[in-house]
């Protein structure tokens, strides 16, 4: 569903997506397959131990999942083509 | 949460996508038990830290609206609904959230007396509504 709702506006395939806020990489997982690389940030370290689990399990190879919060993340400048808050702003 | 958005786009290169997902200001996630030919609605969930949530995302969003750092692509508002074996489900489901809504005061036992007298079949179904905005990066 969000996924879908998302590609209303820009065409995930092939981005290189930051998604903040990812959670137990949920939504993630729904949409990695389109986009080139993913990385997905989330402050609670428990989610993410989950989220790669999760992903693991779904074998999702093309996505960096990161405890932070969009705060405090460093990357280069430039670095990707769409940044996600999936229901964390 | 304009520090977040600032971050964000700085990291976007050209022609880069901002896109939010947030919950529906005016709308909470709805309870209800379905069944073959049946709903039977229980009541919306609440979340006292929503409210002011939502308020600080907007000015955020205003904010830098304002300072021209983005402008808008579009938004559409969006129901969509997940159906859910038991409560045990439902609250897994639930605290899937950082702060998760919850039921309001008597809430929760009506739910589940009713849970307890449900007809065969009965799922419990959860109602979500949300908003996606997506914003293009000023050049």
């Amino acid at each position: 569903m969000e996924v879908g709702l998302i590609q209303r506006f820009v065409d995930l395939r092939g981005k290189r997506v930051l998604e903040i806020g990812c959670g137990d990489g949920r939504l993630t997982r729904q949409y990695a397959a389109l986009a080139e690389s993913v990385v997905a940030i989330e402050p609670e370290a428990e989610l993410i131990r989950d989220a790669r689990r999760l992903a693991a399990e779904a074998k999702i190879a093309n996505v960096s999942f990161r405890v932070g919060s969009a705060e405090r993340v460093r990357f280069g400048g430039g670095t990707f083509d769409i940044a996600l808050f999936s229901w964390s702003l | 949460m304009v520090h977040a958005l600032e971050r964000a786009r700085r990291h976007l290169g050209p022609n880069g996508v901002l896109v939010l997902i947030q919950p529906r200001r005016a709308k909470r996630p709805f309870i209800a038990l379905t069944a073959p030919g049946q709903r039977q609605a229980v009541g919306s969930l609440i979340n006292p830290i929503f409210e002011p949530i939502i308020t600080a995302a907007e000015a955020a969003v205003h904010n830098v609206l304002d300072r021209q750092l983005v402008v808008p692509i579009g938004k559409t508002n969006q129901t969509y609904r997940v159906t859910l074996a038991n409560p045990s489900q439902l609250d897994a489901y639930l605290h899937t959230n950082t702060t998760p809504p919850r039921f309001p005061p008597g809430g929760r036992r009506r739910f589940l007396d009713l849970w307890s007298s449900r007809p065969p079949g009965a799922r419990i179904q959860v109602t979500e509504f949300m908003t996606v905005m997506a914003f293009r990066i000023a050049p």
